[in-house]
């Protein structure tokens, strides 16, 4: 295959002598090694490798490599196009169709089904082809490589020539094209290797600047690449949505690197929190200092020593986890976490391979294990396919490289404070923004001379009404009915004779209630309770009626008198009610149910 | 033997001191407090599972219903089912109890709650969230509740579909969402009837309702026939109580006493005027 290098490799982004200012000081030049596509090319390579193995059984010829530029390739994870090849976006296939729609598009298309496993075992064949050129390479994620440039670009004669060496190296070792950038700071790096730049020293500012703000989508921060392709292992404490922040922003109005870098970053930490104002920190070209490390005074390794030498996949499974254990417990027991693990494994013949992974946040243990297994998974794929031999794995030993102390990454220390309210308002927003503000209300206090009005439901996360002191006189004493009717149901009050019973100007009782009698249907509650619409139910105990002069001091004042009684309902059982008089007609307030 | 009773001895004072430490932390978390976490605790879990003794997470229940219940408890997950009279307080106060210190409350589909009897009854109205649930994103809004809260309240007005229901249950199990549910259209982990016995305290012209006998049956899974318990609900403070030992001889009597016109009260008509 041909090496084939931008042409613009070699000509810096921004001309002129390189100003290095002091706020570009901390960020760290990098090499970013991008293989565009990857997990289409991974999927690809899989149906290939298929094929090759069905044409080996049949003894035919093998099939000819396709070409994503003639033959359409789509990419599905979960039932939804995540990639399409250019004959197939040609065709009209995009990313988020469903497979109906890319079918329907692009109906000869060749469909495969996205494997993370597989992408990320397969992508320790670049990783091994970049390794030949410069040492201590970090996977970010499957297809991105992160790895610092001034020590190789030394060794190598020049930032230009390094490219120039990795895109060789993984052209003849893998066969696939890469692409490589180069700048300070990560995100510039990341960046600068979609078009093949080489960025001049405290220039990343400027070159991230015209950028717009979807680029931040590619960010090297946030959830991490977590365990079985969840967004991050530690997704409880980290709920940074790449999307809908770069949604937010949009609204907002910045459209571009460069309008989010131009805000002061006091107030884009104050407004957005500390996850955007790294990305605000990212976006002006800088990196975010390394949390501080911990260095502890005697190495942390955990280490295994395999009686059976590794040589089947299958295999490393079994022993990562014990090993992921091991290596947990110890963090544990000094209150630290591992942001950068390396994993290295000794050969048969001597040899060490070694691979480091980067994290964003705690490495959980089955982020751990995953790793593990990943890598022995590309150590013994890349055997396999003739690449350099490695011999069967006899040793693996976990170092961690970067420690810090726990933190806020840790979980609560004897219990889970907090976390019950979190997952609370994550549900209550979803349901509000499902079914509108009013979909969910919380309970205020105000206060009232009536059931109903002394508690008052806002739509939450709304403000509060202010609580109106009182003295309420006339206050129900406890207990109070269980049931207040926001609409109060109309009853009548009979007395023996079948005369209607009133409170008098006195606050007496005409004569002594001897039936109720529920007028009008309605209230389901009543229903419920045996007390039904157009019959009369005998009233067995009655209390004695409560005044609530309300506002008598001025015109518009209302007297009312509250009665308690308790009846029996059609189902025999003894029914407690809250009755309200009010210029002689009765209603039910409340149902003591 | 004597070591064994000593380590044993040991492991319950190890953990009662969790427990209270975890007391501690939440209520410093649910007023505003930051804790320093300095140090992950591999044991966080094992503290919860300690508890659990491999049957899921289990939630307390008001004292007086503990007979009621297997193990005295409900496990995490599980849905109750109410029937009969007095649901509301019953709904309300099984909630309390299980929400406990730190779970959050959902209650949908009971319009006319009174929530000052929700309050009494000692639901934290910083932790409770009530919902219509009406209109049609109803399933979602209800499923998204049941995923988020620790205990879903489902009103009897709610009128659900039994496919609804049962895709509830579904996500309430995987969540560890207690579903406590008024006439549900379809089967329950476990159902409780309640009776009325009768109020104590209101004369004839004269007195305010005090007290409520209730008598609760419990049957489903986990319990062999039937059990069943008598308590007071409401107390006079509105919560749940279990009757006092000397007041059950004259259970059966009570009733009648209500039903019995005592015309001597009416000629003292007392009157409370509020102005």
């Amino acid at each position: 295959m041909s090496v084939h290098v931008p042409a613009d490799l070699h000509a810096p982004a921004a001309a002129g002598p390189a100003a290095v200012d002091a706020t570009t000081a901390r960020a760290t030049r990098t090499v970013a090694v991008t293989v565009p596509d990857w997990p289409l090319l991974a999927a690809l390579d899989r149906h290939q490798r298929r094929l090759e193995a069905a044409a080996g059984e049949e003894d035919a010829p093998a099939p000819a490599p396709l070409d994503l530029a003639a033959v359409p390739v789509i990419l599905l994870d979960q039932h939804r196009v995540t990639h399409a090849g250019t004959a197939a976006i040609e065709a009209g296939v995009r990313p988020g169709m469903t497979r109906r729609a890319a079918r329907a598009a692009c109906p000869e298309a060749l469909v495969l089904e996205a494997d993370r496993e597989q992408e990320t075992a397969l992508f320790e064949l670049v990783a091994a082809a970049v390794d030949t050129i410069a040492a201590g390479v970090d996977v970010l994620r499957p297809g991105v490589l992160l790895m610092s440039a001034r020590g190789p670009a030394r060794h190598q004669g020049g930032e230009g020539r390094l490219a120039e060496r990795i895109l060789d190296a993984v052209a003849e070792l893998t066969g696939w094209d890469c692409a490589v950038g180069i700048a300070d700071g990560p995100f510039a790096a990341l960046l600068a290797s979609g078009p093949g730049r080489i960025v001049h020293e405290g220039r990343s500012g400027e070159y991230l600047a015209p950028h717009p703000i979807a680029a931040l989508r590619s960010a090297p921060v946030g959830p991490g690449w977590g365990h079985r392709g969840q967004p991050s292992a530690t997704r409880d404490q980290r709920r940074l949505d790449l999307a809908e922040t770069v949604d937010l922003l949009q609204r907002l109005g910045i459209t571009t690197l460069g309008d989010l870098a131009a805000l002061p970053s006091a107030a884009v930490a104050d407004r957005f929190g500390p996850d955007v104002a790294t990305l605000h920190l990212l976006a002006r070209g800088q990196e975010p200092a390394p949390p501080a490390a911990h260095h502890p005074t005697q190495p942390l390794l955990a280490e295994t020593t395999l009686e059976t030498p590794l040589v089947r996949t299958d295999q490393a499974a079994f022993i990562a986890r014990p090993l992921a254990e091991q290596l947990h417990t110890m963090l544990v027991e000094r209150g630290l976490v591992c942001t950068r693990l390396r994993i290295v494994a000794r050969t048969e013949g001597g040899e060490e391979m070694e691979r480091t992974w980067r994290h964003d946040g705690a490495l959980t243990v089955a982020d751990v294990v995953d790793r593990i297994r990943w890598q022995c998974d590309g150590w013994i794929t890349r055997a396999r396919l003739g690449g350099p031999a490695t011999g069967a794995i006899t040793r693996i030993g976990l170092h961690p490289l970067q420690l810090a102390p726990a933190g806020e990454n840790a979980p609560a220390l004897w219990g889970s404070a907090g976390e019950a309210a979190q997952r609370a308002s994550r549900a209550l927003a979803r349901a509000q923004g499902l079914a509108g503000e009013e979909a969910v209300q919380v309970p205020a206090l105000v206060g009232g001379r009536l059931l109903a009005d002394e508690v008052a439901l806002v739509p939450w996360r709304s403000e509060k009404p202010e609580r109106r002191e009182g003295p309420w006189p006339g206050t129900l004493p406890r207990p109070v009915p269980a049931t207040v009717f926001r609409e109060r149901p109309s009853v009548r009050l009979e007395d023996a004779a079948g005369e209607p019973v009133v409170v008098t100007a006195r606050g007496l009782l005409s004569s002594a209630p001897a039936r109720l009698q529920v007028l009008a249907p309605g209230a389901s509650a009543l229903q419920r309770a045996g007390l039904r619409a157009g019959s009369g139910y005998p009233v067995l105990a009655h209390g004695a009626p409560t005044v609530l002069d309300e506002r008598w001091w001025t015109p518009g004042g209302t007297r009312a008198a509250r009665l308690q009684l308790v009846v029996r309902a059609a189902s025999a059982e003894e029914t407690a009610v809250l009755a309200l008089s009010r210029t002689g007609d009765w209603t039910l307030e409340g149902l003591y149910d | 033997m004597g070591t064994a009773l000593q380590i044993e001895d040991r492991e319950q004072r190890l953990s009662r001191a969790r427990a209270a430490l975890g007391a501690a932390e939440r209520s410093a978390a649910r007023w505003g407090g930051r804790i320093d976490r300095t140090a992950l605790q591999p044991s966080a879990r094992s503290v919860s599972e300690a508890a659990d003794d491999g049957l899921g997470t289990r939630l307390p229940v008001p004292g007086p219903l503990q007979t009621l219940f297997p193990r005295g408890s409900l496990r995490a997950g599980s849905s109750v089912a109410l029937e009969g009279a007095a649901s509301t307080s019953l709904l309300l106060s099984l909630a309390v109890a299980a929400a406990g210190e730190d779970s959050w409350c959902a209650i949908a589909g009971m319009p006319d709650l009174g929530l000052r009897s929700a309050m009494d009854a000692g639901l934290d109205p910083c932790r409770l969230a009530l919902t219509a649930a009406d209109g049609e994103q109803r399933p979602q809004v209800l499923s998204a509740l049941a995923d988020g809260v620790g205990v879903l309240v489902l009103g009897p007005d709610l009128d659900l579909a039994p496919a609804l229901w049962r895709n509830l249950l579904g996500r309430a199990r995987t969540a560890d969402t207690l579903v406590l549910a008024a006439a549900p259209p379809g089967r329950a982990d476990l159902t409780l009837r309640a009776a009325a016995q009768g109020w104590v305290g209101l004369g004839q012209g004269s007195g305010r309702l005090r007290r409520r006998r209730l008598e609760i049956t419990a049957e489903g899974r986990g319990i062999a026939g039937h059990r069943s318990a008598e308590v007071l609900l409401p107390q006079v403070d509105g919560m749940l109580a279990a009757v006092p030992a000397g007041a059950s001889a004259g259970a059966a009597a009570r009733p009648a006493a209500v039903s019995e016109r005592r015309p001597a009260m009416q000629l003292l008509p007392s009157v409370r005027r509020a102005g």
